[in-house]
């Protein structure tokens, strides 16, 4: 049986392995200070309708959100999304939406996973044909803050 | 050694040497080779767990992957194509956040090292395109790419290669099935990727090395199709002479779910098409939900899908029920490993029962196209119409050489052109309204096709789909361009009375229900008891009926309130509920000369919504209910002109009545009245 072959693998073989000559095992991410940020608020919404608040995170991190309304029988909904995001390119699937929550339960809570700094959307929609109020409590919490459960 | 000759000597000329009847010195033929082929094709999958190394683990970490590859064997050689579907871990503080999709499409070239026995050792080595690509918000571009539509992936991925080398072992259990243990080591370079949000320099290079566990296969012995000659291990044939290729079939799906995530993930660039084992497990541990996708993608795409599995099975020889089960085997394998997303009930269903129905009547519009006597131009032509309708068994005439090689058509024109049938082909426009056809008009062009193949009553064999029909409507530049795909077909038939010259035929159907417009959104799946009816008035002309009951599986359609829907992952606020039901569908024609003249038809649905809109629906007391009752109807007249060209119009209206118990929501009543006008072909076998 030929062997010709064997030289042609092996020096394939050599220039799949040279890669790994840099077998670097570089430092990895560092943690910061845990860090919390609270955004919150009480906000009307007319029937039908969304209206939007902005957010700003600082840096990267989690949010952790909560919303609440005052009739249980309306439905509330809340949207986080990556800045900007208008109801009109929401509606028209034009948006990152990052966390979209709808009831059961009441009252809404949800996170986030891993999120860069920056500008983010929160459209809260009223889908009841009454107006409504509805509190939001969203929580940033930093890379270095303690992380109860995986996501 | 001269046994390991011998065999790589035959591997290398298996066709050829089965492909022509031998002949002797005297010009006799000789007997028929009775030695078993050499394998010629094959298949192998398997799943691995690697370590990092390199720049990029700086961040990444705990390599996975999932491959499938396909090759060809050349004596002690294998050379074959594959799509590794990997992904990364994040480490330190990231390390319960979102994967890195890690994806690899490369050419493999392996060396088996012995060539019998039970264990053969092999050395691959493989070199390719390799995408790394973020599923981590982290890595959210600012801001969004230009024309950013949801669906798209809002993270850049980074294009490069990859190379590696496998060296493994594999364990035949069988002569087509062995147990494949691996090793892998594999360098990859991606360019730079901006790793700023998580505070560490740009990286873009790296090595993983891990081990793998798999199966290789050589389904049905190595020969997709099956070889076009027969030979002497032949088993059965189907009336294409094409032998049941069980592996086959199985391969092809498999590879057809593998090629769909691919190119989703190069050329849609989705925010859903970074699999790997990873989501896989995560999609078995969080089970089935509803999903909020767009109508079309849920009711038609996936439906389509369905349709490639089961004709993957179809065209490899297999029968409808086998064929059934295939599509069922594809679509619940896209649902595990095809998309990120969590698996749905409805693409399940939309994808198995709508991809049975549509599969079905693809293969036998396919059937009646192609014609392997022809020769030429127009044998060309036929092979590419029928290869648009059904493309996995276009691509399957073309591997096994059937698409060029003159062959014997079926002998039961029952497999081919049924003798009996009907064709009506339109071209027009079409007027659409709200309440009224004086009320925000809208008019587009318009092209239909309402097909018939057999007949219930004058078939000359009833298996599934013997008789079915088809109806399609495209309308360029209204929502979709589809505007209606229903197909209905027999899967089981029983004349009554007389059995050779019936007047009533019961038969149970297969609905498959697809509309949309810029006002109506309605399809689903049903299981249809039918009785057909003729009455025959004079030698040429009749009346025909048509009379179903629906039990629909799971029907969707257009709802005011359907954006409070209950969906995993939601991103989208969908515009239409999903609920079974059931209903009654009814056809009457006068036809004359087998030709249909004037036509009347009328549906009526009940769907009970199960996901839409509700509100608490079995979540606490305050549940609510909401159900739609569709109606439509159609009125149609056919005025021959000269032979088999005419004009004619039809009066259509569409009726939603929708009840909503949750507090606020008001009941809708929506009615959609159609006009057609056209010139059409109207044909009859």
């Amino acid at each position: 049986m030929t062997r010709s072959w064997r030289r042609p693998l092996v020096a394939l073989c050599a220039l799949a392995l040279s890669p790994m000559a840099s077998c670097s095992s570089p430092a990895g991410p560092t943690t910061g200070p845990c860090e919390e940020l609270t955004f919150g608020g009480q906000s009307r919404i007319p029937a039908d309708t969304f209206v939007v608040q902005s957010i700003t995170l600082p840096q990267p991190g989690r949010l952790d959100v909560t919303l609440d309304w005052m009739l249980t029988t309306n439905i509330v909904s809340l949207t986080l999304a990556q800045a900007p995001c208008s109801v009109e390119q929401f509606q028209a699937d034009k948006c990152n939406v990052l966390l979209n929550l709808f009831p059961p339960p009441k009252p809404l809570v949800g996170s986030t996973y891993w999120l860069n700094g920056g500008k983010y959307d929160l459209l809260l929609g009223n889908f009841s044909p009454v107006e409504e109020t509805a509190s939001t409590n969203v929580v940033f919490r930093t890379t270095g803050c303690q992380i109860d459960a995986e996501e | 050694m001269r046994r390991a000759l011998v065999g790589a000597v035959l591997a290398a000329c298996p066709l050829t040497a089965l492909a022509q009847t031998p002949v002797d010195g005297t010009g006799t033929p000789a007997p028929e080779i009775e030695a078993p082929r050499p394998s010629r094709w094959g298949v192998s999958v398997n799943v691995g767990a690697h370590a990092a190394r390199g720049d990029l683990s700086s961040l990444l970490d705990s390599p996975i992957s999932g491959e499938m590859n396909l090759f060809r064997t050349h004596g002690p050689w294998r050379f074959g194509l594959g799509v590794s579907f990997g992904s990364f871990g994040m480490r330190g503080t990231y390390d319960n956040g979102l994967e890195w999709g890690f994806q690899q499409t490369y050419l493999s070239a392996t060396r088996m090292l012995r060539a019998e026995g039970r264990l053969r050792p092999y050395l691959q080595v493989r070199g390719g395109l390799a995408r790394l690509h973020p599923r981590s918000h982290l890595f959210d571009q600012s801001p969004l790419p230009e024309g950013y539509v949801l669906g798209g992936s809002s993270t850049r991925p980074a294009n490069g290669w990859s190379f590696g080398v496998v060296p493994g072992v594999e364990w035949n259990l069988s002569r087509s099935v062995a147990i494949d243990l691996s090793a892998s080591f594999t360098g990859f370079d991606v360019g730079e990727y901006d790793l700023s949000p998580v505070g560490l320099p740009p990286a873009g290079s790296g090595s993983t090395w891990g081990g793998r566990f798999g199966l290789r296969w050589h389904p049905d012995n190595g020969y997709p199709s099956g070889p076009r000659e027969r030979v002497a291990d032949d088993g059965p044939r189907d009336a294409w002479g094409v032998s049941r290729n069980y592996g086959w079939a199985a391969a092809q799906v498999m590879a057809v779910n593998w090629v769909a995530g691919a190119s989703n993930e190069y050329v849609r660039n989705g925010n859903f098409t970074q699999t790997s084992p990873r989501s896989w497990w995560r999609n078995l541990q969080e089970g089935f939900t509803y999903d909020d996708n767009d109508f079309r993608t849920n009711q038609f795409i996936h439906s389509y899908n369905g349709n490639v599995y089961y004709n993957s099975a179809r065209s490899n020889g297999l029968g409808f029920w086998t064929s059934a089960g295939y599509a069922a085997f594809g679509a619940s394998m896209w649902e595990v490993a095809g998309e990120t997303h969590p698996m749905s009930y409805n693409d399940l269903i939309s994808t198995t029962v709508g991809g049975i129905t549509m599969g079905e009547m693809m293969y036998r519009l396919s059937s009646e196209i192609l014609d392997n006597r022809d020769t030429g131009k127009s044998r060309f032509f036929r092979e590419l119409g029928a290869f648009f309708v059904d493309p996995i068994r276009g691509l399957n005439r073309l591997i096994s050489g059937r698409s060029t090689a003159s062959d014997e058509n079926p002998t039961d024109p029952m497999d081919w052109r049924p003798p009996h049938g009907s064709t009506l082909l339109g071209v027009g426009v079409r007027i659409i309204g709200q309440d009224s056809l004086a009320t925000d008009t809208s008019t587009y062009a318009n092209l239909f096709l309402d097909h018939a193949y057999g007949s219930p009553w004058d078939n000359t064999r009833r298996k599934p789909f013997d008789y079915a029909e088809m109806n399609l409507q495209l309308t360029p530049g209204e929502k979709q361009p589809i505007s209606i795909l229903r197909i209905r077909g027999d899967v089981w038939e029983k004349p009554l009375g007389d059995q050779a010259n019936p007047k009533h035929v019961f038969a149970l159907n297969l609905f498959y229900d697809y509309m949309i417009n810029n006002t109506v959104e309605f399809g689903g799946q049903s299981l249809a008891p039918t009785l057909y009816s003729r009455f025959r008035l004079s030698d040429k002309v009749d009346v025909t009926s048509r009379v179903s009951t629906l039990l629909l599986s799971l029907g969707a359609v257009n709802s005011d309130y359907a954006n409070i829907a209950q969906v995993a992952n939601r991103e989208r606020l969908r515009e239409y509920d999903y609920g079974p039901g059931a209903g009654v569908d009814a056809w009457a024609h006068l036809l004359v000369n087998r030709r249909p003249l004037v036509s009347a038809s009328y549906r009526w649905q009940w769907i009970n919504v199960a996901n839409g809109s509700l509100y608490s629906q079995g979540q606490s007391g305050e549940g609510s209910n909401a159900n739609h009752y569709i109606q439509y109807w159609l009125v149609r007249g056919f005025l021959p002109i000269r032979g088999r060209l005419g004009l004619g119009a039809d009066y259509f209206a569409f009726k939603r009545k929708s009840r909503y118990s949750a507090p606020g929501f008001q009941s809708i009543d929506q009615h959609n009245p159609r006009l057609r006008v056209y010139f059409a072909l109207n044909s009859a076998r």
